[in-house]
């Protein structure tokens, strides 16, 4: 609704623009905007959407505006081939730089494509086919399909028409899957690593994404320069990219289209004011404002004002409601998850050291210990989330230890968080439809899932409210509903009663029971005795990083090394 | 002053008795490197402009200049000059910015068909020939011509350079490897730096090592600096000759006086040495009177731009197409940096005879022996 | 080509590789304690050459317009982090680094609107002479900048290793999460890093001035290359962070001594991308990898 408001003011204002503004000059304003806003757009969702800061984008630029010139000049092409060809080009590199580079974490795609970027600049100074220092001039007019452009007019409607295709390219992902694992990315890597989101895979394509449309924003570029040398896509080109997402609104591709005119606009004016010194405090103090003040920016600040005029305000509605049980398929493909002498250091801590246990397909295994004896490590090497030192995971006699935890959720391990890791940036539906993800279920199909796994926990009536909005028992429940929607064959649960009152506790044992009924594996790491006891058909007890007990819950409770390590101390509390 | 002529308006106004041509309107566009890394070269063409108008002017019209700028920027430069030869009143448009926001602006120019007359040393801008683009230094091919003969003169055999790592530079260094086959010499290196460059003893190490008997030094603003005092702190005995841009007021500052810079050598258009050495010193006093000062090159420059536009408004309708036609009938118009002449097929202005290797001496150039 | 110019080569290589070095300590100091790389660091290298040149131009004394300089460069860490940082501390990391590169661009424009686009000069801090070692001329203020920066990191590695906010920063740098958790103020020790990384980036840019001269828009290059430096350390240790930086400057200068000038820059940087090619792992797959940092 909101994008279709966008879209019509969007188009009215293009196409109307140049016939209100007359002239030459604010028609080459314009068709330098739709050029800028067409790499802009692409960054919104590098930088909005995949969090990925990149200093050399206009790298990027570089490559799309020597293809156009060269091939254009030299070799007489057309110049949607030019330009197709440099898109690729820039995407390819992008693909082949990004790979292995966001395998690390930090922010090293940032300097990584500055140096891209300058290696490019040093090579087109000093490579005689580029034209070297002083470029290369006569690029003809863009044209399309062998026809000639040649009234600026024409260009202008040409250049915008692209910008509205990337507008569309930028929408679709938003709605897509890879847009709501971008969103749940950006609120919880760790979270959506658990519904096997494969993290990298997102931002690269978001990087190679976003090269392709700055390459096609340089090669629109020269062709209404009509010269192109080292110097015309500098580091200064760069940081208008960055200005000019950050001003517009990072949250939405509008934003890119909105932050191109205002960016264009904005020096035109100090142009007119004779202010070009001020430009690079101008801008770099509105970049740090609006991103320490009004992260959304400007097209946040029209996304806010159309809610005011035409927003209508929605009543709260009920949250909890009993759980339909029979909302969920019973599975028959249970797992079987073996450790076989796992082991964990930091530094000279063992944190975990040569535990084995099993647990058995369709059982519900409990994982408990006293504080800091090596449990949580344990569960993160299970799911992938840390590095073994030695040992051995298997999954149904499937080795996962060397897996990573998006691979391993990929094989049906479901997961949920001691410290709650819901996406807060999307309503409780659409976080537990991200537990669906690995299945590639069309949009509907996933959302019946969904609600599916709502109503399990008892949650249908939440299915459009914000985490933040519910009750923290009922934010846990979420939780469970998106493991479920991943449709685990084993389902780990880091301490899921801790934060919960009695009565909540006891809905948790009921809900786990019935997740046990549908024949779901279950591995609890738990802290709760009396939860842990009624639950747990089998229990795995460590202290000190090492296993010191495993077996039936009444053999625990009579085992004296438990009791002396755990056991004794909290019942000696307890007395 | 202001007030005198705001009566004088007044008056004319009242009067309405001025006859029509005089208070006739001649519009410039001037698109200059206000910001950036041309900035002074820029305001400093302007003041020999305005020197120029102060001295001479256009009998009879009110000069009314627009000036934008291009931020030492391609792009900019581009956008620019679209905005001013898009407003039909327009006559003539100045380009007071580096080289290749000239050659930008050189594919366009034939699209809007003004007349401009540009700055910017690379030889492409005045060949081959934009009907509409006109040039008015010598180009480098002239510099580096006025270098190799000198080292012709001199008996010297082995030239190094070192140029910086943009247009100009390359445009030195494929200059000077051309033209010194001609006059027997042998460029022994040719070495590069980046525009932010501090440390250049990797360079100079390897000019060193390949022992010339002259060095020529293309580097100008900071790197220029550092490059000199890398060459005076390795011990560098040779002749050394930078280029013009390298000489200012920061220069001198930075190496303390201008006396530390004695003896460094560069080609000059013969305006800088002002007297009897200036190609016309009639005209070298005019423009020394009007700028209240002693000229540095970029003033002469912008003196000569003027006496150009003179020619051409005063040969012509004073339409674009008029004005044009007039500039390239150029031959030979006396400038206070060497004659002018335009053909067809070479709108390159001045050239290697406008042209004298001058030396340093406390801050002054004087020509070298 | 021989050992003088091997020498030649390697000492202008160190006194540009300690501005580096100096850089990329102050990158991984701040990014250890709060989480954010500081592109704003190469900035303070040139405030601080612009400050002092511009304070000794004016006729102050040189101690103290070094001292000024540092003044600036410690102030303007504390106003960037209290001003810029402390506000967005929970915000996600991508906008907190965006935040200080918009920093960095203005720091650059107020000190091209306050000096000026001229190179400013100013004289070595014992004459502008120059020594000969090893057939190599060198400059004697690569003397002041080589002692500057050894007394700079001798007061550094006292300071990480016998001091209590010292111990905090490394403990940060080893668990940043948990460090907080056991007790070390963060705000405090934050604000603290940014004082003094800022502060010894202007101090370095004050005594290499003499040498380089002192531009408004030197911070890129600057903060690139210590960037580099700080990278191989994996922001994690200053020590090799240092030797870093100190080998970026060494290898530009054999870059363009033994290869060549004109694709100096380009080696650096590729150097710089090689290395994370192979560092993410084009040989690498599996765990490891995505959880070396």
């Amino acid at each position: 609704m909101k994008n279709a408001a966008a879209l019509a003011s969007f188009c009215i204002l293009v196409v109307l623009y140049p016939w209100i503004i007359r002239g030459t000059y604010p028609l080459g304003v314009g068709i330098i905007t739709g050029a800028l806003a067409a790499g802009t757009v692409g960054f919104v969702l590098l930088l909005g959407y995949a969090h990925q800061l990149a200093l050399g984008q206009a790298g990027f630029c570089m490559v799309g505006g020597y293809a156009s010139a060269l091939l254009c000049v030299n070799h007489k092409w057309d110049p949607l081939a030019a330009l197709l060809v440099g898109a690729a080009a820039a995407m390819a590199i992008a693909w082949l730089v990004a790979t292995p580079i966001l395998k690390l974490r930090g922010f090293v795609l940032a300097m990584a494509s500055l140096a891209l970027h300058l290696i490019l600049v040093v090579v087109a100074f000093e490579t005689p086919f580029t034209g070297g220092a002083l470029g290369t001039y006569g690029i003809p007019k863009f044209g399309l399909f062998g026809l000639h452009l040649a009234s600026d007019l024409a260009y202008y409607y040409v250049v915008w028409t692209i910008v509205l295709a990337f507008v569309g390219i930028g929408l679709a992902v938003d709605r897509s899957r890879i847009g709501r694992a971008l969103k749940a990315i950006a609120a919880s890597e760790t979270a959506a690593l658990s519904t096997g989101m494969d993290i990298r895979r997102y931002k690269v394509q978001m990087f190679v994404l976003s090269a392709g449309m700055a390459s096609v924003c340089g090669s629109l570029a020269v062709h209404y320069l009509r010269a192109m040398d080292p110097n015309v896509f500098g580091f200064a080109f760069s940081l208008n990219f960055i200005t000019a997402v950050i001003v517009g609104g990072l949250m939405t591709v509008w934003g890119g289209v909105v932050g191109a005119a205002l960016i264009t606009g904005l020096r035109e004016l100090l142009r007119g004011l004779s202010l070009p010194l001020w430009e690079g405090v101008i801008m770099g103090a509105l970049t740090v404002i609006v991103l320490i003040a009004f992260r959304r920016g400007f097209a946040g600040f029209l996304s806010l004002l159309y809610d005011r005029l035409f927003g209508r305000q929605e009543t709260p509605r009920v949250a909890l409601v009993e759980p339909d049980v029979s909302a969920l398929r019973p599975i028959a493909n249970a797992a079987t998850l073996e450790v076989r002498g796992a082991a964990r250091s930091f530094g000279n801590l063992r944190a975990v050291n040569g535990v084995s246990f099993t647990v058995a397909a369709g059982s519900v295994t409990a994982l408990i210990g006293p504080n800091g004896a090596g449990k949580t490590t344990l569960f993160n090497l299970v799911c992938g989330y840390q590095p073994l030192d030695a040992g051995e995971v298997t999954l149904d006699a499937r080795r996962i230890e060397t897996l990573l935890p998006n691979q391993i959720a990929a094989l049906g391990v479901g997961r949920t968080f001691q410290n709650l890791q819901l996406f807060d940036n999307m309503n409780v539906l659409d976080n537990v439809i991200c537990g669906g993800h690995r299945h590639l279920w069309g949009e509907s199909t996933g959302r019946e899932k969904a609600r599916a796994a709502l109503a399990f926990v008892g949650l249908q009536g939440a299915a459009s409210l914000m985490p933040g909005e519910l009750a923290f028992g009922h934010q846990r429940l979420v939780e469970i509903a998106r493991a479920l929607a991943l449709e685990p064959r084993l389902l780990l649960m880091d301490e899921p009663a801790s934060g919960l009152n009695d009565s909540e506790t006891e809905r948790l044992a009921e809900l786990t029971l019935r997740i046990a009924a549908l024949g779901i594996t279950v591995l609890l790491v738990e802290h709760d005795m009396r939860l842990v006891m009624g639950l747990a058909d089998h229990v795995v007890v460590m202290h000190h990083g090492e296993k010191i007990a495993d077996g039936a819950p009444d053999a625990i409770r009579r085992d004296r090394a438990v009791i002396e390590a755990y056991l004794g101390i909290e019942e000696h509390a307890a007395a | 002053m202001r007030r005198t002529f705001l009566l004088a308006v007044v008056a004319a106004f009242a009067l309405g008795a001025l006859p029509a041509h005089a208070q006739q309107e001649f519009k410039i566009g001037v698109i200059a490197s206000m910001s950036g890394g041309f900035t002074g070269p820029a305001k400093d063409t302007i003041d020999g402009w305005q020197a120029w108008q102060k001295a001479h002017g256009l009998p009879g019209k009110k000069i009314v200049v627009e000036t934008l700028d291009d931020e030492t920027n391609p792009v900019s430069a581009s956008n620019a000059f679209r905005r001013i030869a898009s407003d039909p009143s327009i006559n003539l448009i100045y380009l007071f910015i580096p080289s290749n926001s000239v050659m930008a602006v050189k594919s366009l120019a034939s699209e809007f068909k003004v007349p401009i007359i540009a700055g910017g040393a690379a030889d492409a801008i005045g060949v081959p020939a934009d009907p509409w683009l006109f040039k008015v230094a010598p180009a480098v091919r002239d510099f580096m011509t006025v270098l190799t003969q000198y080292a012709q003169k001199k008996g010297y055999k082995r030239i190094a350079s070192i140029n910086a790592a943009d247009a100009f530079g390359q445009a030195e260094i494929t200059n000077l490897k051309a033209l010194a086959p001609k006059t027997g010499l042998q460029v022994v290196a040719a070495e590069t730096f980046g525009v932010e460059d501090t440390n250049f003893n990797a360079q100079l190490t390897r000019i060193r090592a390949a022992k010339p008997d002259l060095i020529y030094n293309g580097a100008a603003g900071r790197a220029a600096i550092l490059t000199y005092r890398a060459f005076q702190q390795m011990g560098f005995k040779q002749p050394l000759v930078v280029t013009q841009a390298a000489i200012g007021k920061a220069f001198f500052e930075a190496l303390g006086s201008p006396a530390a810079a004695d003896g460094l050598m560069t080609p000059m258009q013969s305006g800088v040495f002002g007297g009897a050495a200036a190609a016309d010193s009639k005209l070298y006093a005019e423009m020394e009177k009007a700028l209240g000062r002693t000229p540095v090159y970029f003033n002469t420059f912008g003196f000569d731009v003027g006496l150009i536009t003179e020619y051409a408004v005063k040969n012509s309708d004073g339409s674009r197409q008029g004005l044009r036609d007039a500039l390239e009938r150029i031959k030979d118009l006396p400038a206070v940096n060497g004659p002018v002449t335009y053909t067809k097929e070479d709108h390159t202005g001045q050239n290697y005879r406008s042209i004298i290797m001058g030396q340093l001496k406390s801050g002054k150039p004087v020509p070298a022996n | 080509m021989d050992l003088s110019v091997f020498v030649q080569l390697l000492l202008p290589g160190l006194t540009t590789g300690c501005v580096y070095a100096l850089v990329a300590l102050g990158f991984v100091l701040c990014a250890n304690v709060s989480g954010v790389v500081n592109f704003a660091q190469g900035e303070y290298v040139m405030l601080g050459g612009v400050v002092a040149a511009f304070a000794s131009s004016q006729g102050i004394a040189l101690p103290l317009a070094v001292g000024l300089a540092v003044l600036v460069g410690g102030c303007l860490g504390a106003l960037q982090e209290r001003l810029t940082l402390a506000p967005v501390r929970h915000a996600p990391d991508f906008i907190q680094i965006t935040i200080t590169l918009g920093v960095a661009v203005v720091l650059r424009g107020v000190a091209l609107i306050a000096f000026g686009k001229d190179p400013l000069s100013m004289p070595g801090f014992s004459g502008d002479g120059v020594f000969e070692i090893g057939g190599a001329v060198v400059a004697l203020q690569s003397l002041w900048v080589w002692g500057a920066t050894a007394l700079m990191l001798a007061g550094m590695f006292w300071f990480l290793m016998f001091t209590d906010p010292g111990r905090a920063v490394r403990a940060c740098s080893i668990n940043l999460q948990a460090a907080r958790l056991m007790g070390v103020d963060a705000e405090r020790l934050t604000l603290f890093v940014f004082v003094v990384a800022g502060a010894t980036a202007a101090l370095a840019g004050v005594v290499v001035t003499p040498i380089v001269l002192a531009n408004w828009d030197a911070g890129i290059a600057y903060g690139l290359k210590g960037f580099v430096g700080a990278i191989l350390g994996s922001f994690r240790s200053p020590l090799v962070a240092v030797l870093g930086g100190l080998g970026i400057g060494v290898l530009e200068s054999f870059a363009a001594g033994y290869v060549s000038s004109g694709y100096k820059d380009a080696m650096v940087y590729g150097v710089l991308l090689a290395y994370l090619l192979i560092r993410g792992g084009v040989f690498v797959f599996g765990r490891a990898a995505l959880l070396a940092r």
